[in-house]
C-alpha cells in the first residue's frame, strides 16, 4: 500500500514538473512532508544533497527517498515512478518534435509556469532554512554557498563538499 | 549473388546494438556530474563526435524538446536520442544507462546515512550541507528568476505563487496548473 501510494506521488509529482529535480521540490514537500508525514525537512534537505552530489541527474534523490520510506523496494519503485514519465512523454514528444517546437500555446504555458516555479522555490528554500539555519555558523555556510554559486563558476557538488567539510568542523 | 550482396550491404545500417547504447549511457550517466549544460558537453563529445550516431543539429533537437517535456532535461535528452537510435527499446536503454550509476551511489549513500546519521562529526557534516542545500536553493531561484522574470506580469505570477505557496499554503499542483492556464490566457496571441 505504502510502495502504491509512493509510486502514485512520485509519478504524479514527476509528470507534472518540467525542469527536474529542483522544480519538483515545492510538490515533494507539500505530499511527502506536510501531507503524508513520511520525511522530515531536514531529511528532505539531506535528499537534495545527496541528489546533488551523485552523478547523473538530480532527480535520483527519488531513490533516497524511497529507501527511507520503504526500503530497497521503496528504491526500485521510486526510480521506476520517477523516469516512467520521462519515457513516455519523452517518446510521444519525439514524434510530434515539430509541432510541440512552434506550438504558440506550449509556449505561453510554459511562460507561465517558470515565474511560478521561481516563487514557489524561493518559498521551500525558507521553509527550509527554518530547520537548518539555527546556528551562526550554518547560516555563515548557507549564505556563503548562495555567495559562492552565484558569483563563481564552482561546480554544486564542490559546494555541497565544503559545506559538509565545513559543518562537521564548525557545527 | 554477389551483386545481391552488394546492395544489401549499402542499406542504410540499422542503429547502435541496444547493448552499446546502454554501455555508452552507462558512461555518461557515470563521469556526467554538474549542471545540465556541463553534461551536454559530454553527451556532445560521446554521441557526436566520437560514435558520431546523431549530429550536433539532432542533439540540439533533443534538448530543445528535452527541455518542454516533464522530468530533468537530461534524461529527457536521453529519451530522445535513444528512441531516435533505436525506438522504444533505445528510449529504455538509454534512460536505465544513465540512471543506474547515480541509483547505485544513493543507495550505498542510503544506508551509510542510516548507518552514520548519528555519529557527531556526521550530524556536523549534514548540518552543513543542509544550510548549504538553501544556499544552492536561493542560487537557483536567483538564476531562473533572472531569465524568465522578463516584465510586470511575470513577475507578478512569480509573486503570486510564492506568497499562495509560502502564507495560504496552497496546493502545488494546482498553483502550477493555474500559472499554466494564467501564461496560456496572457502570453499566447504574442509571438
Amino acid at each position: 500500500m505504502t510502495l502504491l501510494k509512493l509510486f502514485g506521488v512520485l509519478f504524479a509529482v514527476n509528470l507534472l514538473t518540467i525542469g527536474g529535480g529542483y522544480v519538483s521540490l515545492p510538490l515533494l514537500h507539500r505530499f511527502l512532508v506536510e501531507d503524508l508525514g513520511w520525511l522530515t525537512r531536514q531529511e528532505l534537505g539531506d535528499a537534495v544533497a545527496i541528489g546533488q552530489l551523485a552523478p547523473g541527474p538530480m532527480t535520483i534523490m527519488n531513490v533516497f527517498i524511497g529507501q527511507k520510506i520503504a526500503g530497497f523496494p521503496g528504491a526500485v519503485t521510486a526510480a521506476i515512478a520517477t523516469y516512467l514519465p520521462c519515457v513516455a512523454v519523452g517518446v510521444l514528444a519525439g514524434r510530434s518534435y515539430a509541432r510541440l517546437r512552434d506550438s504558440a500555446a506550449v509556449a505561453a504555458v510554459l511562460r507561465g509556469m517558470k515565474p511560478a516555479v521561481v516563487g514557489m522555490l524561493l518559498a521551500v528554500a525558507l521553509q527550509l532554512a527554518e530547520v537548518s539555519f539555527v546556528h551562526p555558523a550554518a547560516i555563515a555556510i548557507g549564505l556563503g554557498s548562495l555567495a559562492l554559486m552565484t558569483c563563481t563558476r564552482l561546480d554544486p557538488t564542490l559546494v555541497v563538499l565544503i559545506a559538509g567539510v565545513a559543518g562537521a568542523v564548525l557545527l | 549473388m554477389r551483386t545481391r550482396l552488394a546492395v544489401a550491404e549499402l542499406d542504410p545500417p540499422p542503429g547502435p546494438e541496444l547493448s552499446s547504447i546502454f554501455l555508452c549511457f552507462l558512461k555518461l550517466g557515470s563521469f556526467a556530474f554538474g549542471g545540465v549544460f556541463a553534461m551536454l558537453s559530454f553527451f556532445d563529445r560521446e554521441l557526436v563526435q566520437r560514435r558520431r550516431w546523431i549530429t550536433a543539429d539532432e542533439l540540439a533537437e533533443c534538448v530543445v524538446i528535452g527541455q518542454m517535456t516533464p522530468g530533468p532535461p537530461i534524461v529527457n535528452t536521453g529519451v530522445l536520442v535513444g528512441h531516435r537510435l533505436r525506438g522504444v527499446p533505445g528510449a529504455v536503454a538509454a534512460t536505465v544507462g544513465q540512471v543506474l550509476p547515480g541509483f547505485v551511489v544513493v543507495l550505498i549513500v542510503g544506508v551509510l546515512y542510516a548507518e552514520l546519521r548519528s555519529a557527531p562529526l556526521v550530524q556536523g557534516a549534514l548540518k552543513g550541507v543542509g544550510a548549504a542545500v538553501v544556499g544552492l536553493l536561493g542560487s537557483v531561484v536567483f538564476s531562473i528568476g533572472r531569465r524568465v522574470v522578463d516584465g510586470a506580469r511575470t513577475g507578478l505570477l512569480a509573486v503570486a505563487a510564492f506568497a499562495l505557496l509560502a502564507f495560504a499554503r496552497a496546493n502545488p499542483v494546482l498553483l502550477l496548473l493555474g500559472a499554466g492556464l494564467a501564461g496560456w490566457l496572457l502570453f499566447r496571441e504574442r509571438r
